[in-house]
Order: C-alpha cells, then sequence, then structure tokens
C-alpha cells in the first residue's frame, strides 16, 4: 500500500461503504531517547465547521478517555505495533462535530525539554475497527520535523454522507498549548 | 443518533487511576478506605460530572484567571485538562520565603516524604515529582501514578510566616495559597486525585514537623526525609 504524503487523503466510506468507524493509531521510534517517548501523548479533538473544538470536554486523551457523547476513545487494549491508538463510532459523533483532528505532542516534564525533531519514525494509520486491516497510512511524518513540539497527524472528515481521513503533519513549537489554542480547547 | 456501538471490541475502564471515594469533603481525617477501580466497562464511559454537595459545589478554575485559596474558597478542582497535561508547577516565589517538602502517595500504595533536590520515585527515568529549594513539579503525563501529595512550607527560625504558594497549570490558571499560618512548619496545600481530576485544598495548618505532618494526614511508613528542607 502506498503511504499517503502530507495534505493527501482518502474518502474511506466511497470504498467500503459499511465502514463503521475507525481505529486511527500512532507508531514512532525515539532511538535512543526513552525519556521522548515516555513523554508523548496522543490526543483526539472533536470540532465544529470552523476547525474549533466543541469544549474542553471534547478534547480526548489518556486522561478523559472518551468525550460526552462516547463517539470517539481511547480504546483498551492498543493492537499491533501502534503506541497509542483512538477510535470512531461515526454512527455516534455528534451531527455538530465536523472533523475529528487526532494530534501529538510532547508533555513538557520535568528535566529537558525535547524536540519532535528527535524522532526517527513517526506514522499514522487508519484501522478497520472489525478486523484491524489497514486502510492507509501516512508517510513518516518525523523527517520533517525540528523543533516542533506538537503536531497534527491527521483528520478525520464529513464529505457528502460519508467520512474521508487525511494526513496533516503541520507542527508546532508552541507545543499543545499552541495548538489547543489554535483549535479553541482553551477559551 | 444510534449508540450502537457493539462492534468495538476494545475497551478499557473510564478511570485511569484508583478513585479515593465520592466524598469531595477533604478533611484532615485520611480516608481510610478506597473505592475499588472501575469494573471494564462496554463502552466509552464518559468522566463522571463532578458536581459536589448541596451547599459545597465543586469550584473550577478558569485558563488565565487568579484565585485565591482560603476561606471563602477552601478547595478547587482542576478539569481533567488542567490535570493532565503539562506540568502542576507550585513555587514560593518571593526571596525569603520558605523551602518546599513534599510527601506523597502513589496508586500501588508507595509514599515518601521529599526534600529540595530530590526527584521521585527514587531511580525512575521519568520523575513524576521534583522538588527544589522553593519549587515543586508534577508531571502531569503520569497523573495516574498519583494518589496524593502534601505540601509543606518550612520556614528557617526566626522568619514569621508571609507570603503565598502560587500554583499554576498549562493553560495559566493561577492560585494562590497565602502563607499566614504561624509554625515554622506549615501544611500549606494538599493534592488529592479523584478519578483523574486533582482537587487542591488550602490546608494552613501548624504541623510542628515534617514528620507530625505526615502522621496527622495519614501518611503511614513514612519514617525519614528524603534530601533536605
Amino acid at each position: 500500500m502506498a503511504s499517503l504524503r502530507r495534505g493527501s487523503n482518502v474518502e474511506l466510506t466511497r470504498e467500503i461503504p459499511d465502514l463503521p468507524g475507525l481505529v486511527l493509531g500512532v507508531r514512532w521510534n525515539a532511538g535512543p531517547e526513552p525519556a521522548l517517548a515516555d513523554s508523548l501523548v496522543m490526543a483526539a479533538i472533536l470540532c465544529d465547521r470552523r476547525s474549533r473544538a466543541l469544549s474542553g470536554e471534547h478534547f480526548v486523551f489518556f486522561n478523559q478517555l472518551a468525550e460526552p457523547s462516547r463517539s470517539v476513545g481511547m480504546p483498551a487494549d492498543v493492537t499491533g505495533d501502534d503506541a497509542e491508538q483512538v477510535e470512531v463510532v461515526f454512527s455516534a459523533v455528534p451531527e455538530e462535530v465536523a472533523r475529528i483532528v487526532v494530534v501529538l505532542y510532547v508533555n513538557e516534564g520535568i528535566g529537558l525539554r525535547r524536540a519532535l525533531g528527535r524522532l526517527r519514525e513517526l506514522t499514522l494509520r487508519a484501522l478497520d475497527p472489525r478486523d484491524d486491516r489497514e486502510l492507509a497510512r501516512s508517510e513518516n511524518l518525523a523527517a520533517a520535523l525540528d523543533g516542533e513540539t506538537a503536531l497534527t497527524l491527521g483528520e478525520v472528515y464529513r464529505h457528502n454522507g460519508g467520512w474521508k481521513f487525511k494526513v496533516l503533519g503541520e507542527g508546532y513549537r508552541a507545543g499543545i498549548a499552541g495548538l489547543a489554542g489554535d483549535y479553541g480547547v482553551v477559551r | 443518533m444510534s449508540l450502537d456501538v457493539g462492534f468495538l471490541r476494545r475497551r478499557r475502564p473510564a478511570s485511569p487511576v484508583v478513585s479515593l471515594g465520592v466524598s469531595l469533603d477533604l478533611s484532615d481525617e485520611p480516608t481510610a478506605t478506597r473505592a475499588a477501580p472501575a469494573a471494564p466497562s462496554v463502552r466509552f464511559e464518559p468522566p463522571p460530572r463532578r458536581t459536589g454537595r448541596p451547599g459545597r459545589p465543586v469550584v473550577r478554575v478558569r485558563p488565565g484567571t487568579r484565585t485565591l485559596l482560603g476561606a471563602k474558597t477552601p478547595a478547587v478542582t482542576l478539569d481533567r485538562l488542567q490535570s493532565g497535561i503539562g506540568v502542576l508547577a507550585v513555587g514560593s516565589p518571593r526571596s525569603g520565603g520558605p523551602d518546599l517538602a513534599c510527601a506523597y502517595e502513589l496508586t500501588d500504595g508507595r509514599s515518601a516524604l521529599i526534600g529540595p533536590g530530590t526527584a521521585a520515585p527514587a531511580a525512575s527515568r521519568t520523575p513524576l515529582l521534583a522538588v527544589r529549594s522553593r519549587s515543586l513539579s508534577v508531571d502531569l503525563r503520569q497523573v495516574g501514578l498519583l494518589a496524593r501529595l502534601l505540601v509543606l512550607a518550612v520556614f528557617p527560625a526566626a522568619v514569621v510566616p508571609s507570603g503565598a504558594l502560587v500554583v499554576t497549570t498549562w493553560d495559566g490558571a493561577r492560585l494562590e495559597v497565602p502563607l499566614d499560618q504561624a509554625g515554622r512548619v506549615v501544611v500549606a496545600l494538599s493534592v488529592h486525585n479523584l478519578a483523574g481530576e486533582l482537587v487542591l485544598r488550602a490546608e494552613a495548618a501548624d504541623a510542628g514537623s515534617p514528620r507530625t505532618a505526615c502522621a496527622a494526614y495519614g501518611f503511614d511508613g513514612i519514617s525519614r526525609l528524603e534530601g533536605t528542607p
């Protein structure tokens, strides 16, 4: 399967009309930087048509495992070689949600501040939740990273009554605070 | 809208941490019994909404605002983002202010008392807690490991306690905890992890010594101080 470059998309529900949802998985290779791997966090943001988060409760991550409508959540067991996964149930996604953006950030913890440019490899995959079949995979997003500490990996968005998947790969040097500000997570 | 999500087969419990129970009255008395971890659910359960008790509503702190913790507002509850993103930073910014020490308890039951220059847990590759002379940091990526902590302000002899501890969150919320309780060792602040939401409470208790503070707050098994406050 060819990998998707940043900015390219696939119309998943046209190819698989009965696709009930998606598992979005991220995997990385931090090389000799275990402390970087320890501080990475995957999150999903449920956004309206203006790409603004519906609220802070619509930011799904390890400390908020689902949003109020239960359409997006972090699954209990991560399958395959992914480090983290987010699962989407299309039928349960509220009407006002136009897109679900999945992101990765470095949690600024105690000690040295590390950036995503230290990653050797970073890939986003879209899986069929029924059998974990890989439907799409991004190119290696680490290649274009440098001092960024947060990154939009990709998004799932409504299109002509179905759903499309797009690889984003847009980095933020201001980290999760900068990204969250852009998407109106905090207001 | 259909909520038929039965095809989704991988679920985990809604709560990533052991709950300390539902009471928000975090009095000096230690919680004797702990609720068991939530049973695995069949769907993505949204986190419980904390509404507090009649007359004791949950107080939230908004990004970019300043809240004084004291008699009027003794406790606040951080939301799940404020409790899980970045670092919870506690500082005593004024020069001549107290040194900080901290007693912590992890969800696995381990506990310790640590002073300046100490990171915890001991030998951790990625520390959850670090105490410096005038500051304390909690790495919230690992908030699920933390059950509770006590922040102690240790004043030099012959110094009258004054000033304030300042607590900041990733989104710029700022809490100020006045240090006007007489005593050389003051229990200034407690932090309890209630199923992923941190409850911060001004304690303002004269403890006598760090060890008696630990005993008074039910930190059993702490026999020595790591680091030097």
